[in-house]
């Protein structure tokens, strides 16, 4: 809770540096100011922070309206100094290179992240020409430095579209290895040990071997070693699945399922009996809908869930 | 920005980013309401580290202090409970509990920064972002909108005195640490 102090300290910081700002401040009496008391300066600093921080937003300037590229604002924005110009924070911030003021670099803008929880799902738009859709679990970054774009999959699983409107491929960069990806719809899953990337469509070269993966096929790179083959129908539903928030069995082991669904759970299901590990199931399930799912199995096998003590999903035979 | 000395550019740029992990950590072993207290307080003796270079992990600098002063806070309280005592032998655990409101902040920084303008009041965000966005001067914005320059800059100081209170607030401890505060006292 702020004290009225407190509020008092920041009001005065906040003229101080308008009026330094404009020219207006008599410099002497402001060095008295900041020296008569330690919070003074702390409050001048936490002021001149969000100053900088305001300087972030230079790269809006000169952004034209109706871009098809950016996204309708929340109708507060619509009115008033903002109506002409739409975008969204994440898609302007994207280009941004480390922001450097009167000599001190801004580093949290350097680099921009984003991340999703266990379940989550979220979408940003990068670069302007770049949106990634990410699903549970999983953490990117990306930065624009004289005209390169990167894109880091640091964790989980994401499904990029990159624009034609500029030509400049983008970098990706995940643990496992490194593509190059031009325009087109790509999905990267990353896995224990590596990096699974389906190109939908467009072309993705690996690096630095300078292998191709074509439209329709997967790579599995794993820094050392690498396998492309072509994606199957199969796998290409469950692409699409996750994205319109689905799981998608055919055939699968039940093993298979409940790794799938533990994906996007925070308190995970675990089979206790290891006989039900085997049984095969096909039908496609929300994943939000878990009950649905644990329904479906028990009618089909008559596999009971309960809830243990500490939130897990214990399978059992009925 | 001629303004700041050196002290405030290390201040600014490598302890002022961390605030949300300050806030936390003090909140967690104080209370929500003290939070904001302690933190400023941990602020107000770290600018005056003379040897402030020669720190190589300024976060940990600073929450290192935090937990001093919340402990000193905890001890000097009247309302103490002494089970307080008991589970604060438990702290080692409790260092990397903050760290939690990383996962928080996976609104990107921006993201952040444009929400609160847009609750700024009308005209305190028009001059804010003609300033900030179009680089316009104080007197041409004056003009631009015919207005007294006084009133310009009066706009700009509010705006910078809302915007510092709501990123300031935007670490509030919400559901997660009281969650974990729950989760604690449980195992006293």
């Amino acid at each position: 809770m702020e004290s009225s102090k407190q509020h008092e300290l920041t009001e005065e910081a906040a003229s101080w540096l308008v009026a330094l700002d404009a020219g207006s401040a008599d410099r002497d009496a402001f060095e008295r100011w900041r020296s008569a008391d330690i919070r003074h300066a702390v409050a001048f600093n936490e002021v001149a922070a969000t100053w900088g921080s305001l300087d972030a937003l230079r790269p809006l300037r000169g952004l034209q309206a109706d871009d098809p590229r950016t996204l309708p604002v929340p109708q507060p924005l619509q009115r008033g100094f903002m109506t002409r110009r739409r975008f969204t924070g994440a898609g302007i911030a994207a280009g941004l290179a480390a922001v450097t003021v009167g000599g001190w670099s801004y580093n949290a803008f350097a680099r921009r992240t984003v991340s999703t929880l266990i379940g989550e799902r979220r979408s940003v738009r990068c670069f302007g020409s770049l949106s990634v859709d990410l699903n549970t679990d999983t953490r990117i970054a990306w930065r624009e430095r004289d005209s390169i774009r990167k894109l880091w999959l640091r964790r989980g699983e994401a499904a990029m579209a990159v624009d034609a409107s500029q030509p400049k491929p983008i970098d990706l960069i995940t643990p496992s290895g490194r593509f190059i990806l031009q325009p087109g719809l790509y999905n990267a899953r990353l896995r224990a040990a590596s990096c699974e990337l389906t190109v939908l469509e467009g072309s993705g070269m690996i690096m630095p071997i300078r292998r191709v993966v074509l439209a329709g096929q997967t790579a599995v790179y794993t820094g050392s070693s690498l396998s492309i083959h072509d994606a199957d129908p199969l796998s290409l539903d469950r692409i699409r699945a996750w994205r319109r928030g689905n799981i998608v069995l055919t055939g699968e082991s039940l093993d298979y399922a409940v790794d799938e669904y533990n994906r996007y759970l925070s308190r995970k299901i675990i089979i206790a009996d290891p006989g039900l590990s085997r049984m095969r199931l096909g039908g496609t399930f929300a994943i939000t809908d878990l009950v649905g799912f644990l329904q479906a199995i028990r009618a089909s096998f008559g596999i009971r869930a309960f809830t243990d003590a500490s939130g897990s999903i214990i399978l059992t035979r009925a | 920005m001629s303004w700041l000395r050196d002290i405030d550019r290390w201040f600014v740029s490598s302890v002022l980013p961390h605030a949300n992990s300050y806030k936390a950590k003090a909140a967690f072993l104080c209370s929500v309401s003290e939070a904001d207290d302690v933190v400023q307080d941990a602020y107000a003796r770290v600018l005056t580290v003379a040897d402030y270079r020669s720190i190589s992990n300024p976060r940990a600098f600073v929450l290192a202090i935090v937990h001093n002063l919340a402990i000193e806070r905890l001890r000097r309280s009247k309302v103490v409970r002494i089970d307080y005592f008991a589970s604060l032998e438990v702290l080692d655990v409790a260092d990397s509990a903050p760290d939690a409101f990383a996962i928080t902040a996976g609104r990107s920084d921006l993201d952040r920064l444009l929400r609160h303008i847009e609750g700024l009041p009308p005209q305190c965000r028009r001059v804010i972002l003609m300033r900030k966005i179009d680089g316009l001067s104080p007197a041409v914005i004056a003009e631009q909108l015919s207005i007294s320059l006084s009133t310009v800059e009066k706009h700009i100081a509010k705006g910078l005195v809302l915007l510092t209170k709501s990123l300031r607030e935007d670490g509030r401890p919400k559901d997660h640490l009281s969650t974990l505060w729950k989760a604690r006292s449980n195992t006293n």
